[in-house]
């Protein structure tokens, strides 16, 4: 709750910089928001030339707009709401995914008797995975398989997960409900458990 | 009605299956599910060690999706956005 207020105490106090023209203010802001929001576009187009554009559209959007800019939302969220607009509308990318089904999503999960027990009971690898967590080979499987999920899977589960936002400042940025959000965050995780578990136990 | 229930002490009908668990794991983490339900969930995993392992496998997952992107933006980018900044400004002090 504390870092909370005072990531809202320092951005208004980036507002109010940024519309005196204070330069340091952009830069501070490009600094903390420039990687995820290039993160964000490339969940809706293919290369990361164009995502980079795309972001610098956005900024270009922060700059036009700061003056109109109310403060009931985030900062963030209206600056990554712009990178979601933009990149829709640039629209340069239809990225063919690979059809997950979900029938195929319950199988990997789950493996449940009809009566909704584990048939196959999940081999215990979580501690493994923790004490390798930065180990290069996971880190590649996860950024892999989070590129091949479906656009709106993706940018929930980089939103949350990869950047570290709260729902409610997702189902802003990507205009869903909250039951919207849980599912889709559902299922890239589960997607993201499933690679692992293969990556951990071949 | 037949129905097989693996333990006996199951045989309540309220009791949460791994199913049931395994699909409200995201509603667990994000706080989002209700206090009967919580309960259910919560008593379910005091019981059932696999989905305890498996609800250790989503945080897990989660904590490695977390760490996949070193979060340092690159110089050019920096430099790209801070021409655009002088660019502006410049544009918006003359116009």
């Amino acid at each position: 709750m504390t870092r909370r207020s005072t990531e809202v105490d320092t951005e208004v106090d980036l507002v109010a910089r940024l519309r005196d023209g204070d330069e340091s203010a952009f830069a501070e802001l490009v600094e903390r928001y420039h990687p995820a929001m290039v993160r964000l576009a490339l969940t809706r187009v293919r290369s990361r030339a164009v995502a980079e554009e795309v972001a610098q559209d956005a900024w270009l959007g922060l700059l036009r707009g700061i003056d109109r800019f109310e403060e009931r939302s985030s900062l963030r969220s209206w600056l990554f709401r712009i990178v979601v607009n933009r990149a829709i509308s640039t629209g340069v990318r239809e990225r063919t995914h690979l059809p997950v089904r979900d029938d195929e999503l319950e199988h990997r999960d789950g493996r449940f008797s009809q009566d909704g027990w584990w048939v196959t009971p999940p081999a215990h690898w979580a501690d493994e995975v923790l004490d390798r967590m930065t180990a290069p080979a996971l880190a590649a499987r996860v950024r892999q398989v989070i590129g091949e999920l479906p656009h709106q899977q993706q940018a929930v589960v980089t939103l949350r997960d990869v950047d570290g936002l709260t729902s409610a400042e997702v189902c802003e940025i990507l205009d869903i409900t909250e039951g919207n959000q849980r599912v889709l965050l559902h299922r890239a995780r589960t997607r993201i458990r499933a690679a692992l578990e293969q990556e951990v136990r071949p | 009605m037949k129905v097989r229930w693996p333990w006996t002490r199951r045989a309540d009908g309220h009791d949460m299956t791994c199913r049931e668990a395994v699909a409200l794991v995201t509603a667990y983490l994000d706080g989002a599910l209700g206090s009967s339900e919580l309960d259910r969930f919560e008593r379910h995993l005091e019981e059932c060690p696999h989905c305890h392992e498996h609800l250790k496998q989503v945080r897990a997952t989660i904590l490695v999706a977390g760490q996949v992107h070193p979060d340092d933006l690159e110089p050019r980018a920096r430099e790209d956005l801070m021409d655009l900044y002088r660019r502006w400004h410049g544009e918006d002090e003359s116009g």
